[in-house]
């Protein structure tokens, strides 16, 4: 067993305190999404563990809510929410293909969805960020890896689902409740894995139009106040499930008919509207980069978060250390320094939203003269800094050492937001069939350019920022150095409106 | 297979070499993301091309092959309006010369003895790409 896995084994087994599952009825629970979801005893058993549990402790938006006061919302609400819809979703194919879906799919896919999200750590993607590029993680996730090409996120949940612990306690679940469903024949429905003729599962788990997203949009839409319009009802009703052959083996997918093109439309506006105005909102940025700073000093100071104290504290050296780690914990470990520590205040600043600013704003916009070449060439250049985060500390470090000022180096933060998602609604599977009974399954994009107008819309919102401490004359000397370096070695010519507003009449 | 780059290219820029390397003929193409997705995993399983593998992992699961990396890339080079979409439909692409700008200023003196495989590569891409007419 390779030391991530084992690693997984003790965090698992802590939080499943080795007591035998709650015993439980079905219960109902209401949402202010979905209204009342139904939740069946053996569901109840593994959502009372501490497991699930400490999702409650986790921003399902990480720190959405320091700019939308009411998107507070957890993975715990999430993760229910995204068990309801694909039990649905699973329950509408079955109504329509009952040859193929039976009760036990609905059971796989209900467990799937509850677990999706087990793996999660503070701050949900703004941790990913930083556990998915810890070194027994990324080994595993990159070419010739054992989950290659897959995301952190679902590797480490998937490694939850499979660890001997969970697969004791889940084995009591099963002879409790006389279930038969097996968790080798849900677990790998996370990772978007499934046999061809049940790939229709994988689907609505990890698929274009999964439930994750049919949760996630309008919940997160509804948290921050966002009007958005996602007919879900009318398109569970167009989803049905088709044979396709690839590379001579026939699989059975989810695609979506006719009738739900539009819904797939308005998921698509609706994703591009939270990302411009919700998930890349530049205080939403600014708290992130606060985060990976406070990450980043206690790595750069060898010091080791005290949860579980018990086991000596975590250095986050490994990606499976971040399980330990939720919002709560986070900012509990300020108490665990002096007032006067850096590593209080660092925590602190975040807690009291104590945030930093803008000195510099990088968009196409900003460049003095977009449609020269070379300019599109030096901002292209730039902006592929995010995939290099030791690239992207370097320039801001360039920038701290230019800018001649006292500040510490966790203060000063280029910020190049990245796209989290990959598996697009554009790509979705529709049936073009003409009524003959034969499918003719096409991706969506290949239909309607839809996608390609969302996605050109939003790469009119793509901002980089230049972050640095609230006092403006420190945040006009950053700006200044940066455009000095930017101009160096990127030969990018940046306008006035790169400029934070409360710095322009500073910047020369 | 089991490889890891050897190229010093990150992000954007592997891709970004591939296409300046593409010949005169091929700077507009039709094209979606799925099927440059069944292009460059197809081709670099080829051994011929195993010192990029490393630079797109993917996920092999389900009826096509996804990688994470090489979509960022693709939007990337939108986003920077490298590569370009053609109206009406936004479904033509077409190679800016801010790339080959871009390849020669930033890319190229990073490249060593993969120049010629990447030139290789993008001959095979270019010959799968369908046609813009």
């Amino acid at each position: 067993m390779t030391a991530i896995k084992r690693k997984i084994e003790r965090f698992v087994a802590l939080h499943l305190d080795g007591a035998p599952p709650n015993i439980n009825k079905s219960k109902f629970v209401h949402d202010p999404l979905w209204g009342t979801i139904e939740i069946y005893g053996h569901e109840c058993s593994i959502l009372d563990t501490p497991l699930l549990q400490r999702l409650r402790q986790i921003h399902q938006t990480g720190f959405v809510y320091a700019t939308y006061p009411s998107a507070t919302h957890t993975r715990f609400e999430h993760t229910v929410g995204v068990m309801h819809i694909a039990g649905r979703i699973a329950g509408t194919l079955r109504k329509r293909h009952p040859e193929d879906v039976s009760e036990k799919t609905q059971q796989r896919v209900r467990l799937a969805a509850l677990l999706h999200d087990v793996g999660h750590s503070a701050f949900s993607h703004t941790s990913e960020e930083l556990y998915g590029t810890r070194r027994d993680l990324s080994k595993l996730l990159q070419t010739g890896g054992e989950f290659e090409g897959k995301g952190a996120g679902e590797v480490l949940s998937y490694l939850v689902v499979t660890s001997d612990a969970f697969r004791n306690f889940f084995a009591q679940i099963r002879k409790y409740y006389e279930i038969e469903v097996e968790i080798d024949d849900f677990a790998p429905l996370i990772l978007g894995r499934a046999d061809p003729k049940n790939q229709y599962e994988a689907d609505i788990i990890s698929g274009p139009v999964d439930a994750d997203k049919l949760d996630y949009f309008p919940r997160d839409g509804r948290s921050a106040g966002i009007e958005l319009t996602v007919d879900i009802e009318r398109l569970l009703h167009c989803l049905s499930i088709e044979s396709e052959v690839k590379d001579s083996k026939q699989y059975r997918r989810m695609v979506v008919r006719r009738g739900g093109y539009n819904a797939i439309q308005q998921l698509l506006f609706a994703r591009a509207t939270l990302f411009a105005s919700v998930y890349h909102h530049h205080k939403v940025r600014a708290c992130d980069c606060m985060v990976k700073a406070v990450f980043e000093y206690f790595g750069d100071k060898g010091l080791k978060f005290k949860k579980n104290a018990v086991h000596g504290g975590t250095a986050l050296e490994s990606a499976a250390d971040f399980l330990l780690l939720t919002d709560q914990d986070f900012f509990n470990e300020a108490y665990s320094h002096k007032k006067s520590d850096t590593a209080h205040q660092l925590i602190h600043d975040l807690l009291y939203r104590r945030l930093l600013k803008r000195a510099l704003i990088i968009t196409r916009n900003t460049v003095q003269d977009f449609n020269d070449d070379n300019q599109r060439a030096g901002y292209a250049q730039f902006y592929n800094l995010k995939e290099n985060a030791t690239e992207l500390r370097r320039l801001a470090e360039k920038i701290r050492k230019r800018a001649q000022f006292s500040i510490d180096k966790y203060q000063v933060w280029v910020d190049i937001p990245r796209d989290p998602s990959f598996k697009k609604a554009g790509e979705a599977k529709v049936n073009l069939s003409s009524g003959d009974g034969r499918p003719r399954l096409v991706e969506l994009e290949k239909v309607i350019p839809i996608s390609q107008w969302v996605d050109t819309y939003q790469h009119f919102y793509a901002q980089s920022f230049l972050f640095g401490p609230p006092d403006i004359q420190i945040r006009a000397k950053l700006a200044r150095a940066a455009i000095e370096i930017l101009r160096e070695d990127f030969g990018l010519e940046l306008n006035r409106d790169a400029i934070a507003h409360d710095l322009q009449d500073r910047v020369n | 297979m089991k490889s890891i780059s050897t190229t010093n290219l990150f992000g954007d820029e592997f891709l970004s070499a591939v296409f300046a390397n593409f010949s005169d003929r091929k700077l507009k193409f039709r094209t979606t993301e799925s099927e440059l997705m069944e292009i460059f995993h197809g081709l670099l399983k080829n051994r011929a091309y195993r010192a990029f593998a490393g630079q797109y992992p993917f996920d092999s699961d389900g009826p096509e092959p996804k990688s994470k990396a090489l979509s960022d890339a693709f939007a990337s080079l939108q986003q920077s309006r490298l590569v370009g979409r053609l109206n009406p439909d936004l479904v033509v692409y077409h190679i800016s010369p801010a790339l080959m700008v871009r390849y020669k200023k930033f890319i190229e003196p990073k490249l060593s003895r993969e120049k010629n495989l990447i030139l290789q590569l993008a001959r095979d891409v270019e010959r799968k790409l369908s046609s813009a007419q």
